[in-house]
């Protein structure tokens, strides 16, 4: 269909607001990003062109591949555990059981609660000394499993992990408003037939909000890759850098004045983002053929 | 027509969308500006001149209230010519991260305070601070500070801030739970450091209270203790290079086996918690903490406490103390005079000594104003005060005497060398690579 010219300014007559405005804070601090990224700075000085030595610097730090690490293990648990979780709620909710109202509201909890009271609650849990796993440890006779969960290398990253799984709510509510929009007729043809709940699901609901979920596996992947907040407030990083995730590790370069350093790893931050993000829509498009 | 009236109403849709923009962020800018305003009027103006003070010494802090009277003291006395105006700020990081963040955007608050010598290093580079030299060597104003300290928070020869709270650090014994563990003298040694934890251990009781998370706080100020003890009253002049370094390393490690099983990630929260309600029985910080001791300690915490200078090494470097200035006060530069005279105003007037003497009394802190020792009515802090003062020395603790970069490096190093992935040489090691 050919767009009339008199539609085609009305159209970018609408765009341009909204393109000055993500050229002015996005394209323009990108490329901002990408240039300081060569230099060396402290934020107060002037800046000193130094080439590729903070890149050369970041990938010779042991910190920055684990947080890379972390980062993909964390972009992959929020594809591949918390979007799965949440179709599985979806699927549930959408069939209006009992109560579905409340547990809707349940699951989308964690996403309108302060960050900062969540992981006050989470330290409250794990803590060693007074927390409540440990002493459901205790009541239940597994006193010899409790430790400090924050603080020991092998169970931290789990644990900022799992409590990480919990914001499952902002998907669910993508996939149930998918499910919302799909015509009864099919589920009449398919009773008809004679398939089941599970048939229907899986045959029905899942292939038709299909691009429901490509929405929640890019933001769950894009969430997962900049994620900083849970970090920052249940171990800073810790223990001794076992938690760091790229935002973090950006973060403590800033604190340490050495901009040119944070630059050069928000490059590496943004690089990263895009490849998962294009071999999102690459996967998604396989199937689709 | 009908298309050019179409057209004409997306044009005037578009329009009053950008203009509802751009007025949006036209009303926040005249609002960011207001006190900008202010700074460029004359004198001939009757306008209030404001300054703004984002300050840390709000909320939970123990010279919250007495500093807030200050504040508002200033205001009365100046009302109609001055207005100190506070933003609260409660987080040390977060305040420190907005100070580095409007320095280095040449927005520099009118006043605001630092932390370290490493920051006030680095912002005096931005030509964005008021030199202050003149104004401290002023009459009225010279003879406020004790001695040397104007001088040595120079660069270059200039004032760009002066020194305001001192911090004092003191060793803090519990001696009901040192009783109860059959301890009879405070520990004057590490050997005897050692047996003591281990009699606390003994009944249940947390040796000593340590923390690896927002800095390490309180772990740093043992690392400086068993710096003193380790390399004497020099510890800091061949850098981290001196093996006083390592030894206070495995020190340090040692207390790890004497502490609470939330060390690893423990905050400075946790750490106060323990020690306040007697759950852990030796812990270190600034006289300041004696006021949060008392109003927020158990009952009779603060009667039983014992304080102590540092532990001696192989029977060496005893009895020092640990100290450094713990805030800087500094003025953005400003371009209108009346308003420098403004900022001098308020300097003066917080540097009153008998001003100090009611904040001392009422926080627990030491400044670096020069008061009447006797005038210091809380039993401790005078105690810190005459212990300080007999020291053979003093050393000024890791933080303030270290690069910014190693500061921060000096959790996640604690934390490697605690959990065994580094040895203590490793762990200056790591010290040493981050301040490269």
């Amino acid at each position: 269909m050919r767009v009339r010219k008199n539609d085609r300014i009305g159209i970018i007559l609408f765009l341009l607001p909204a393109l000055i405005l993500f050229m002015v804070f996005f394209i323009v601090p990108i490329i901002s990003v990408i240039s300081m990224s060569c230099f060396n700075w402290n934020g107060i000085s002037e800046a000193e062109f130094i080439g590729l030595s903070n890149y050369l610097k970041i990938f010779s730090d042991k910190v920055f591949w684990t947080s890379m690490r972390n980062n993909i293990i964390w972009a992959l648990s929020a594809c591949f555990i918390q979007v799965p979780l949440a179709l599985l709620m979806a699927l549930l909710l959408s069939k209006k059981p009992k109560g579905w109202k409340f547990f809707r509201t349940v699951y989308f909890l964690p996403q309108v609660i302060s960050g900062i009271a969540i992981a006050m609650l989470w330290s409250a849990v794990y803590n060693s000394e007074f927390g409540l796993l440990n002493g459901f440890l205790k009541i239940i006779g597994l006193e010899q499993l409790t430790k400090n969960w924050l603080g020991n290398p092998d169970t931290a990253f789990i644990c900022v992990l799992v409590y990480g799984l919990f914001y499952i709510g902002y998907y669910m509510v993508i996939m149930i408003a998918g499910i919302t929009g799909i015509d009864d007729t099919y589920y009449e043809a398919a009773r008809i037939d004679g398939a089941n709940r599970i048939q229907m699901d899986i045959h029905i609901t899942i292939p038709l909000i299909k691009y429901s979920m490509l929405t929640c596996v890019t933001l769950a992947a894009v969430f997962g890759l900049r994620t900083f907040e849970q970090v920052y407030l249940l171990t800073n990083g810790g223990p001794a850098n076992r938690t760091s995730v790229l935002v973090l590790y950006l973060y403590k370069q800033m604190q340490n004045n050495n901009y040119g350093g944070a630059n050069a790893s928000s490059v590496m931050l943004i690089l990263t983002g895009a490849v998962v993000i294009v071999l999102i829509r690459k996967l998604f498009s396989i199937k689709k053929d | 027509m009908k298309k050019r009236k179409k057209n004409l109403e997306v044009l005037i849709i578009v329009l009053l969308l950008g203009l509802s923009t751009l007025a949006a962020c036209g009303n926040s800018a005249n609002n960011a500006t207001q006190p900008e305003t202010s700074k460029t009027n004359d004198n001939s103006s009757d306008e209030v001149i404001t300054l703004t003070f984002p300050c840390i010494w709000v909320g939970a802090d123990s010279k919250a209230e007495v500093f807030g009277n200050m504040v508002r003291g200033f205001n009365e006395e100046y009302a109609g010519k001055y207005e100190v105006i506070i933003e609260e700020q409660t987080d040390y990081d977060a305040y420190e991260d907005k100070i580095r963040t409007l320095v280095s955007t040449g927005a520099a608050p009118d006043i605001f305070t630092m932390g370290t010598y490493a920051d006030l290093e680095l912002f005096s580079k931005s030509g964005k601070l008021m030199d202050l030299t003149e104004f401290l060597e002023s009459e009225g104003m010279a003879g406020r500070f004790v001695e040397g300290v104007v001088d040595n928070a120079k660069i270059e020869g200039v004032n760009y801030a002066f020194p305001y709270e001192n911090a004092v650090i003191s060793i803090m014994f519990n001696e009901r739970l040192l009783d109860e563990a059959g301890v009879e003298a405070i520990p004057q040694t590490y050997e005897e450091l050692w047996e003591a934890c281990e009699a606390l251990q003994a009944i249940n009781i947390i040796p000593t209270t340590q923390m690896t998370n927002d800095n390490a706080w309180t772990s740093m100020l043992w690392y400086s203790y068993a710096l003193a003890a380790c390399g004497g009253p020099d510890v800091y002049e061949n850098g981290l290079d001196d093996p006083a370094f390592v030894e206070a390393a495995e020190i340090l490690k040692k207390m790890f086996d004497y502490t609470s099983s939330d060390a690893i990630g423990a905050d400075a929260t946790v750490v106060n918690g323990h020690f306040f309600n007697e759950r852990a029985a030796i812990y270190t910080n600034g006289s300041w903490i004696l006021g949060r001791i008392q109003t927020e300690g158990v009952e009779g915490l603060y009667d039983n406490l014992a304080l102590s200078a540092g532990l001696s090494v192989n029977g060496e470097n005893g009895g020092a103390y640990v100290n450094a200035v713990q805030a800087y006060i500094a003025a953005g530069i400003q371009e209108d005079p009346a308003k420098e005279e403004a900022v001098k105003a308020f300097f003066k007037y917080i540097t009153e000594a008998d001003k100090i003497v009611e904040l001392s009394n009422s926080s627990g802190a030491l400044f670096a104003i020069d008061i009447d020792a006797s005038s210091i009515t809380d039993p401790l802090l005078s105690e810190i005060a005459q212990q300080s003062s007999d020291a053979p020395f003093m050393i000024g603790h890791f933080q303030a005497s270290v690069s910014t970069a190693v500061v921060n490096e000096f959790s996640a190093a604690l934390e490697s060398l605690v959990l065994g992935d580094v040895t203590a040489e490793g762990f200056v090691e790591q010290l040493k690579a981050a301040d490269e």
